[in-house]
């Protein structure tokens, strides 16, 4: 890979109050992200959160409105054509000239960087699988193979940022999974993906750390064990009587909600509450209730996810 | 001028089959066709048709590689001025950083390498046929087919880059050569031969291009006008598409 601009130390990308208005409409709203270097970082959201427009003011397709941002410790827009050139990118998909090969296409593309990209072209088709394909033209191309091309075509860069919004669209299983393996190698060569999905489980397979995005501003960010840990604690209890359990749960003042399970019971309770599992195991046994177990629920990121961007929607 | 992006336009233009092939049936098709057919009559009725060739014939040639050449020219200058947006591979060249305004300006030498061989080698096939089926008529000399091969490239590369200019603006390659051959078909004929707009009709490039033509008479209307207003007006309509066409290029949303 090559030598890192001044600012290695820094987050690779930084934004402080990015906005970007279409009319009326509030695409991103006053974006502050700090995303750091060497991770798989996914940037999470519903379909029309905010997220691709985001990723297209950080690339200069659009401008921002207001804010400010640095991209590999430089500033944008001024420092722009440095910073990109370690930059490698998709938006939505990718794009090619469908008479030309995949190889040709790379020429193309390569005539954009620096010299040694042409170099760079048979290895990066190597390592997208499309050696043998090279030579067809793209419209020969499945969607699958477009996007290994365009993946190549970020590698020509050499970059030390990837940023790739929905890059899994038009992938099988099989493709997926190879994909998943491939982020995860360029992060071990000490590259930085940012991946921008509306996929809960590419996010959780894949990524270090994730932001969650919605309604153009980003709700909450951290390690992807931190997001999915990050709401309400939630216990799993096994019981041989489950309706006679949760009426006696229901009248301790930490419990928010609860539901019956296969085998027992769920309980969500208050945030910092310090209900102990003694204490709800002693209440059940006074009640009658035989208990098998009682542990904390793993919430998935899913789960968090939809609890995050439900709660914005109804604050509105 | 980065000469990786020039000969990468030119690689994505000449790769393009059926773009050269109606290219080059437009340029050099269209001439072996006009010679033939004229030639085709002369062998069919001498005393009624006389021979293609010949310097006082070579101007039909040369009217027609500037008319259904300059239609080439539209077709070739609005591909190249609208090809990276609509398949959407524009985007993926801003996103390498390189400035816009280089990306616009590498494909004018680009397309010119790609197009200048094309009317070039029509342009040696009219002075084949001219010469082939002189019959006994005077050929032109080698100067005046200097004056003419000058003028013919000239008026082929403008409306080259007028194409363009144009298309990089509209960002339509339909709605782009539309507008074009209406303009150059149909409009400015009519604008010419209104004489009440007076000087203005100067401003219309086939008035300037018909201005410096090297050769007397032809089919296309003229009006009065001096050489250097011409070329002043040849200027303008070289460097006004390019202008507001980088212009587009550097704001548009990729």
């Amino acid at each position: 890979m090559a030598t890192s601009p001044p600012g290695v130390g820094e987050p690779i990308i930084e934004t402080t109050g990015i906005t970007k208005r279409f009319g009326e409409r509030v695409a991103v709203d006053a974006v502050d992200l700090l995303v750091p270097r060497g991770c798989a970082f996914g940037f999470l959201g519903p379909n029309g959160a905010g997220k691709t427009t985001l990723i297209r003011v950080l690339l200069g397709l659009t401008p921002a409105d207001s804010g400010s941002m640095r991209l590999l410790g430089l500033p944008l827009p001024q420092q722009r054509e440095r910073a990109l050139a370690r930059v490698g990118a998709i938006v939505e998909e990718p794009s090619f000239h469908r008479h030309l090969t995949g190889r040709e296409n790379l020429r193309l593309a390569a005539a954009c960087r620096e010299p040694e990209a042409h170099a760079r072209i048979d290895p990066a088709l190597e390592q997208v699988g499309l050696t043998e394909r090279a030579g067809d033209r793209v419209k020969t191309y499945s969607m699958g193979m477009r996007q290994r091309l365009g993946i190549a075509r970020c590698l020509l860069a050499d970059p030390e940022l990837l940023i790739l919004d929905e890059p899994t669209n038009g992938l099988d299983p099989a493709g997926i999974i190879e994909f998943r393996s491939f982020v995860r190698r360029l992060v071990d060569e000490g590259r930085t993906v940012f991946l921008s999905s509306h996929l809960l489980d590419e996010v959780e397979k894949i990524c270090d750390r994730a932001a969650i995005v919605d309604h153009g501003k980003i709700l909450v960010t951290g390690t992807v064990d931190e997001l999915a840990s990050g709401g309400q604690p939630t216990i799993v209890i096994g019981c041989d009587d489950a309706a006679t359990a949760e009426r006696v749960l229901l009248e301790h003042p930490a419990v928010r909600e609860s539901g019956e399970v296969a085998g027992g019971l769920r309980l969500v309770l208050a945030a910092g509450d310090t209900v102990t599992i003694a204490d709800i195991n002693r209440r059940l046994v006074e009640a009658g209730v035989g208990v098998h177990r009682i542990e904390p629920a793993r919430v998935t990121l899913e789960e968090r996810f939809l609890e995050v961007t439900s709660r914005l929607g109804a604050q509105e | 001028m980065n000469p990786r992006l020039i000969s990468a336009e030119t690689l994505r233009l000449r790769k393009n089959r059926a773009l050269v092939i109606w290219a080059f049936i437009l340029t050099t098709g269209a001439v072996v066709a006009l010679n033939l057919i004229g030639q085709g009559f002369h062998w069919n009725n001498p005393s009624q048709n006389g021979p293609i060739g010949g310097v006082d014939n070579f101007r039909h040639s040369l009217e027609l590689l500037t008319l259904v050449g300059g239609v080439a020219a539209a077709i070739v200058g609005t591909s190249v001025g609208v090809s990276d947006v609509t398949s959407g591979v524009f985007r993926d060249l801003v996103v390498t950083g390189k400035s816009r305004l280089v990306l616009f300006a590498s494909r004018v030498p680009g397309m010119l390498l790609v197009w200048l061989p094309m009317v070039l080698f029509a342009y040696a096939v009219a002075i084949a046929f001219n010469f082939a089926f002189a019959g006994g008529l005077p050929t032109p000399t080698g100067t005046q087919l200097l004056k003419d091969g000058l003028w013919v490239v000239m008026v082929d590369c403008i409306a080259l880059v007028v194409a363009m200019g144009v298309s990089s603006v509209i960002g339509s390659r339909g709605i782009s050569i539309g507008v074009l051959l209406g303009w150059q078909l149909a409009v400015t004929p009519l604008v010419l031969n209104i004489s009440t707009l007076g000087v203005t009709r100067e401003l219309l490039l086939s008035a300037a291009t018909t201005r410096v033509q090297p050769f007397t008479g032809g089919d296309r209307a003229q009006i009065g006008m001096s050489l250097g207003a011409a070329v002043a007006v040849l200027i303008l309509w070289l460097v006004v598409p390019l202008a507001v066409g980088a212009w587009r290029t550097a704001t548009r949303d990729a």
